[in-house]
């Protein structure tokens, strides 16, 4: 008997914590379709085939389409935060919202060759 | 009587002296990194960091989904951000701060980082410029 008592309260034990796993993953998800409406900023700069930054330094910005998800929201959220400083980024990461960073990467990572250019944009 | 030879002598030293100007002219630009940039060399710079580890055999295929894809992307953007993480958080406004990239470009040279960059452009990938 004790020995059934230990061996549900461990599976109760065990189903709690994984509920509570899956709802902190859970709790934002990127959606590329609402990615698509928030990019107008984005577009200014990574839309415009061969553009290029004048400052700190003249180079091409990155090609965002096809990048990896997890990145491209480490990477904003590390220009809002400051480990990543480039003071253009850092004030458009500032305006956003976490959905939004989540929902803007999902747009992104999405592209592939095979993509259309953004027809809300 | 000697004046056509002294034309040939002052003809050929304006000879010398182009060459001498055209050589070190072609000595600076191969010494200046923006204008020869080294792909084979960028390759056994990115064998020997063993940047594989993490952004996958062909980097374009990253261990993890938190790492970038890296094949095919501007070589002058990936130029820039090696020097941002050599730089790290010293200066408030450039900068990256990330241990591990830290760690890994502390001991290339920027003709290094150079190389490398034109190295990682030139691999195909499927990184993809759409708005």
């Amino acid at each position: 008997m004790k020995k059934i008592v230990g061996k549900h309260v461990v599976i109760a034990a065990l189903t709690v914590l994984a509920g509570y796993t899956a709802a902190a993953r859970a709790d934002i998800v990127g959606n590329p379709k609402a990615g698509q409406g928030k990019v107008a900023m984005c577009i200014g700069c990574h839309g415009i085939p061969d553009y290029r930054t004048a400052y700190p330094e003249v180079y091409h910005v990155p090609i965002l389409g096809g990048q990896n998800m997890q990145y491209l929201i480490d990477a904003l959220k590390e220009y809002r935060k400051g480990d990543r400083r480039f003071g253009t980024m850092h004030a458009i990461a500032s305006s956003l919202t976490d959905q939004d960073i989540a929902d803007i990467a999902a747009y992104y990572s999405s592209q592939t060759a095979a993509t259309q250019n953004n027809p809300e944009k | 009587m000697n004046k056509p030879c002294k034309a040939v002598v002052r003809s050929s030293g304006t000879l010398f002296r182009t060459v001498v100007a055209v050589g070190a002219l072609a000595g600076a630009a191969a010494l200046d990194p923006a204008f020869a940039a080294d792909a084979a060399h960028g390759k056994s710079l990115v064998g020997s960091h063993n940047c594989a580890a993490c952004h996958g055999a062909d980097l374009n295929h990253p261990i993890t989904p938190e790492y970038p894809r890296l094949a095919g992307q501007h070589a002058d953007y990936i130029f820039w951000a090696l020097r941002q993480y050599q730089m790290g958080t010293g200066n408030p406004n450039l900068g990256r701060n990330n241990p591990i990239m830290q760690a890994q470009v502390q001991t290339l040279s920027e003709g290094d980082l150079r190389d490398i960059a034109a190295y990682i452009e030139s691999l195909p990938g499927s990184l993809v410029d759409r708005k």
